[in-house]
């Protein structure tokens, strides 16, 4: 019964996923039907059953009816009540809830490490920025720590971001090498040190410490490992390799 | 050459590496690097191989075999271990184990799923080379069967299996959830007419969407929010005490394990489809002569001897098509072939005239690597379930991290990285609202094979659907999917009919 | 005393790598050579040898990566090209790659410079139990059933696929064309029966047409052709015509950025004479049917802009180019 209660909890949320899906499945038909039906294409004859269009045909006609299917069950089951019901109850809430915060602080550093790091900072620097946050406000299991630090964090990304959106980590490197990469160098301690305040401010120092320098080490360790490991024994390029890894080069050719 | 010809050839080779201590090194290391090739998210078999092709360049032909076949076995086997512990499936072939590995390991059964695998992986590494030995003739036969119209079969085959697996809702969802990897697959440029098909005019989305970061994507980032957002501790293994499974235990389930590795080596042995089919494929054949099918999803071990019997027999089978024809059975055999050739080795069908034994001695060197994953294996098996007892918060951000350097290792495309993330935050609310995962990595898997095929097909036979019924395989196909059909469906109104019973 | 070491820690790592980048001559690290073709492969396995030969030369590694994908390797040919220009990141390539900026890339072939290993010549075979002992009776047959007579050549827009176009232009055979993914897969047809005439290269049907697998009709180039003691004749001498279309050879090899400084560039020229001389490379032309070429600089640089003007107009008269080679600059020749 447990199992059934929760299935009908979906009902609502299937209302907004079914209709996601039927406008992808409309997608699918309008691109399906701009492709060449008939005509010859690209040296090779071409009759309906050779047109590109015809899996995407089917599948966007499955995808359509699939969505509707569920899109009725739902409102058979009564989803827009509960739709709605849900609706209002977010409303009572901040929109910050504690699931929305840790949800955040879980993809922000994700996707800037991603989208904005990998291709603009040394690859051990964009990682050691990624773990040193998501380990440390993880590993602390403190929701105060992981709120008030995930601001602080936003505020550092924005700025990376803005920073990769004008190119202006270009004309730095430009005026001298690696010079975003020492600045992302500074920006690291700086996120170490402030993160080291809050555990100080904290009530359980004692045990947060612990986890700070356990988190610490993990984070700044891990990168260079990896790092290492796939560029020298698995001789696979990083995606930016910067200030770490021309030291690495110069330690791996001094050895070799 | 006679058969006692090749058993002394065969002993030999088995003894020469025996007794180099060297080359017992070389095999030893390059299955254990295999392993964790195939257990970190995104490297894959075909990535070992290349790097080894490279490697060994240098070393003689017999050496240079020694560790490129090593690195195989380990690498189709080593996925299994992150499916079944973390339910990140290193290699799109362990991806099938996940389902079954990851609920037993939650039963804190970890360590028992990871001596099943080994012992079935060894189990199918050796039934391979007992095919590629003794019939090579009759299977590469077989493979030749195998035109368009049959490809577009065993791939719709293939998608069905994603209609019989258990679904957390309703089964729509399921369905829905396939279509959409199948859509997923059609994106890119069309390998019939070079036609940009949902491009959007973006160019790196013409390569089309590939597997692994789909896959990685799908499985991986869903688990890393769950574990972090939600506190979702990963289970930890509490029984240690059997990892090796006992006889009784396999000997029960021979019959299992030798369709498995049945499937494996005729799949392999078809030109073009690999591991990932394979193990698929098995697991759905498994689940639909199962006499007890609702088992499956709740951590079956039977489902996990299905699919890594056939992925690691699928080795054996791709060994056939590449020796006798000089066409590679599947993405890492074509990396092998390119690795012959470096050496001078022209595989084809004139390659036992001009190397008599060859076969044998890279059966040999594939008999030997088996039995090195099963030590690897079981030595490794322990040690990596005790990973789960460090705190989550502290490692899974670094497997985070492995993901992404993984997904970006297979091809260097940063752009692979920025499809799988959103891919990852997407499957993540699936999955929250009862969608299951492994139809649409299926469906990524599969479409382009059945759309090209399907087409090829028509254009060959000129729009007539009369192959599909003259030719011998592709009958055979067509029955087995109608009859999967049907028990699906009698299977859904026998289930249906046992709940409404139950609440009168 | 933590932030001092830090800080001492920081100076060393920045004076030090600093003067990693400045300071040595070329090359003093790894080479990443970006393949755009799928590994094992023939380009694939080409340049493996090579980059081994010349890596020995070079004193360093020299690491190769296939980054694959994309209309005419696209992909790949990108991300070699956004690498600074310092020699240090070659991009593996073939004839076929000349198509890249009609299907949209931005550039044309002029932002590299070539280094060619060679190539395996094309030839025309049919199925063992096909009726067809010679090119005239295949021509004839076909004319007389256009399209009747299914071949396979590799993906569309291949170096196969335009010798089969040439081949049918000039001798008036009306072949339907069936793409397959690469030549293996149109190879397998042939063995499977799916299809009856397949154009590929030598050095990919060599085994088969050793073991009677397939029957080889003709060469696609003007010159016969001697292979395990049979003599292929040449098409040409059956279809004169043929000269106005063909030979369209394949180009095997690699390419760095034009703009790489030029001292760097001789460096890698004459570690690529010096390879190309090495047994290993030898050995590897012989046993895989290649005919090493070698070519480096303005040579290769004119091969590759002719092969460059044949493929894109081609595709252009296919109606399958995107962009009109008349405003990319590529002259019709």
């Amino acid at each position: 019964m447990d199992q059934n209660d929760k299935n009908k909890n979906m009902r609502g949320a299937d209302i907004v996923i079914s209709i996601l899906f039927l406008i992808l499945g409309i997608f699918i038909l309008i691109g399906a039907f701009q492709m060449p039906l008939k005509d010859s294409y690209g040296g090779v004859d071409s009759v309906w059953y050779v047109s590109p269009a015809l899996m995407p045909i089917i599948i966007g006609i499955a995808i359509i009816l699939l969505s509707l299917a569920i899109l009725l069950y739902a409102i058979k089951q009564g989803g827009w009540e509960l739709l709605k019901a849900t609706h209002a109850e977010r409303k009572k809430e901040p929109i910050l809830n504690e699931s929305t915060v840790r949800m955040l602080a879980t993809l922000i550093p994700l996707f800037s490490l991603v989208f904005v790091h990998l291709r603009m900072l040394d690859f051990c620097i964009a990682v050691a920025l990624y773990l040193t946050y998501t380990i440390s406000v993880f590993y602390f299991e403190d929701y105060k720590i992981l709120k008030d630090s995930l601001g602080f964090y936003s505020i550092l990304m924005v700025i990376n971001l803005l920073v990769r959106i004008t190119g202006l980590n270009t004309m730095l490197d430009g005026l001298f090498v690696f010079t975003t990469d020492i600045l992302a160098v500074i920006e690291l301690i700086i996120l170490i040190l402030y993160l080291r305040k809050k555990v100080n401010a904290s009530d359980i120092k004692d045990t947060l410490i612990k986890k700070y320098h356990q988190a610490l080490g993990v984070s700044l360790i891990t990168p260079i490992v990896i790092a290492a490991v796939f560029r020298f024994a698995l001789r696979i390029p990083m995606p930016k390799e910067g200030f770490i890894m021309n030291f690495m080069y110069l330690i791996y050719y001094a050895i070799k | 050459m006679n058969i006692l010809n090749q058993f002394s050839v065969f002993f030999t080779q088995i003894g020469s590496i025996l007794t180099s201590p060297g080359q017992l090194l070389l095999l030893f290391g390059c299955t254990f690097m295999g392993i964790i090739f195939g257990a970190l998210p995104g490297l894959t078999a075909t990535l070992g191989v290349a790097l080894l092709t490279t490697l060994t360049y240098g070393m003689s032909l017999n050496v240079a075999m020694v560790a490129l076949m090593a690195i195989y076995v380990g690498a189709v086997y080593g996925g299994s271990f992150s499916a079944i512990t973390l339910n990140i499936p290193g290699t799109a072939a362990s991806a099938a184990t996940a389902m079954e590995g990851y609920p037993m390991a939650k039963k804190g059964l970890a360590g028992k799923a990871l001596g099943l695998t080994t012992t079935a992986s060894a189990i199918g590494t050796v039934f391979s080379i007992l095919f590629v030995v003794v019939f090579i003739p009759l299977i590469s036969e077989l493979a030749l069967q195998f035109t368009s119209v049959e490809y577009f079969l065993l791939a719709f085959f293939g998608i069905q299996i994603s209609g019989s697996i258990s679904c957390p809702d309703t089964v729509q969802k399921g369905w829905l959830a396939g279509f959409f990897g199948l859509f997923l697959a059609m994106v890119g440029t069309d390998s019939l007419q070079v036609y940009p098909r949902f491009t959007l005019g973006y160019y790196p989305l013409e390569g089309g969407i590939e597997v692994v970061p789909v896959l990685i994507g799908a499985f991986g980032i869903p688990q890393i929010i769950q574990v972090l957002k939600e506190q979702q501790a990963p289970p930890k293994a509490t029984k240690l005490d059997k990892i090796i499974p006992s006889w009784k235990s396999i000997g029960k389930r021979l019959g299992h394990i030798v369709r498995s590795a049945l499937i494996g080596v005729g799949i392999g042995s078809v030109p073009g489809i690999g591991e990932d089919i394979a193990a698929w494929v098995s697991y759905g054949t498994a689940k639909g002569t199962s006499k007890h099918p609702e088992e499956y999803g709740t951590g079956c071990e039977e489902g996990i001897i299905a699919t890594e019997v056939a992925n690691n027999a699928c080795i054996g089978g791709a060994m056939i098509p590449l020796l006798s024809m000089g066409i590679p059975g599947s993405p890492p055999a074509a990396m092998l072939l390119g690795a012959l050739l470096l050496h001078g080795v022209s595989p084809g069908p004139m390659l036992q005239i001009d190397r008599p034994g060859f076969i044998t001695e890279v059966a040999a060197i594939l008999l030997l690597a088996s039995f090195a994953m099963w030590f690897c294996g079981i030595f490794l098996a322990p040690r990596v379930v005790k990973i789960l007892q460090v705190p989550p918060a502290l490692f899974m951000p670094v497997v985070g991290i492995l993901c992404i350097i993984g997904s970006y290792a297979l091809g260097l495309k940063i752009f692979n990285l920025y499809l799988m993330i959103p891919m990852g935050v997407i499957t993540y609310y699936l999955v929250k609202y009862g969608f299951p995962v492994p139809p649409l990595v299926i469906g990524v898997i599969l479409g382009k094979m059945a759309d090209a095929n399907l087409r090829r097909g028509l254009m060959v036979s000129e729009g007539s659907l009369k192959p599909f019924f003259t030719r011998p395989v592709a009958l055979i196909l067509i029955i087995v999917i109608f009859v999967t059909f049907i028990t699906n469906t009698s299977m859904y109104q026998n289930f249906k009919a046992r709940r409404k019973a139950k609440k009168a | 005393m933590k932030k001092i070491l830090l800080a001492l820690m920081m100076v060393s790592l920045t004076v030090g790598s600093i003067f990693a980048q400045a300071q040595q001559e070329y090359p003093s690290r790894d080479i990443t050579d970006i393949v755009v073709w799928g590994a094992g492969g023939g380009t694939d396995s080409c340049n493996r040898i090579i980059m081994e030969e010349m890596g020995k030369v070079l004193d360093v590694n020299i690491n190769v990566n296939n980054v694959t994908g994309g209309k005419a390797g696209m992909i790949g040919m990108t991300e070699a090209y956004n690498k600074p220009a310092d020699g240090y990141t070659l991009c593996g390539l073939s004839e076929s790659n000349t198509t890249a900026a009609v299907y949209g890339w931005d550039h044309t072939m002029d932002v590299w410079d070539f280094f060619i290993v060679g190539g395996s010549p094309d030839i025309l075979s049919v199925t063992p139990d096909s009726p067809y002992q010679t090119l005239e009776d295949l021509v004839k047959a076909s004319i007389s059933n256009p399209n009747s007579i299914k071949a396979g050549a590799g993906g569309p827009g291949s170096i196969h696929h335009l010798n089969l176009l040439a081949f049918m232009e000039g001798s008036g055979a009306q072949l339907a064309f069936i793409p397959y993914d690469g030549s293996a897969g149109s190879q397998n047809a042939a063995m499977t029966g799916e299809i009856t005439v397949v154009i590929t290269s030598v050095a990919e049907q060599a085994e088969m047409i050793k073991a009677g697998k397939l029957r080889p009709l003709a060469m696609m180039t003007p010159d016969a052709y001697t292979l395990a003691s049979t003599t292929i004749p040449s098409s040409f001498d059956m279809y004169p015509e043929l000269s106005n279309f063909l030979p369209l050879g394949q180009q095997i090899g690699f390419a760095v950025r034009a703009d790489v400084p030029e001292a760097n560039k001789t460096i890698l020229e004459n570690a690529f004479s010096e390879a190309m001389q090495s047994d290993a490379v030898k050995a590897f032309g012989e046993q895989h049917y290649y005919n090493l070429s070698g070519k480096y600089g303005e040579e290769a640089k004119e091969i590759f802009k002719n092969l460059e003007s044949k493929f894109s107009w081609t595709l252009s008269d296919l109606g399958s180019a995107e962009v009109d080679p008349a405003t990319l600059g590529i002259a019709r020749k």
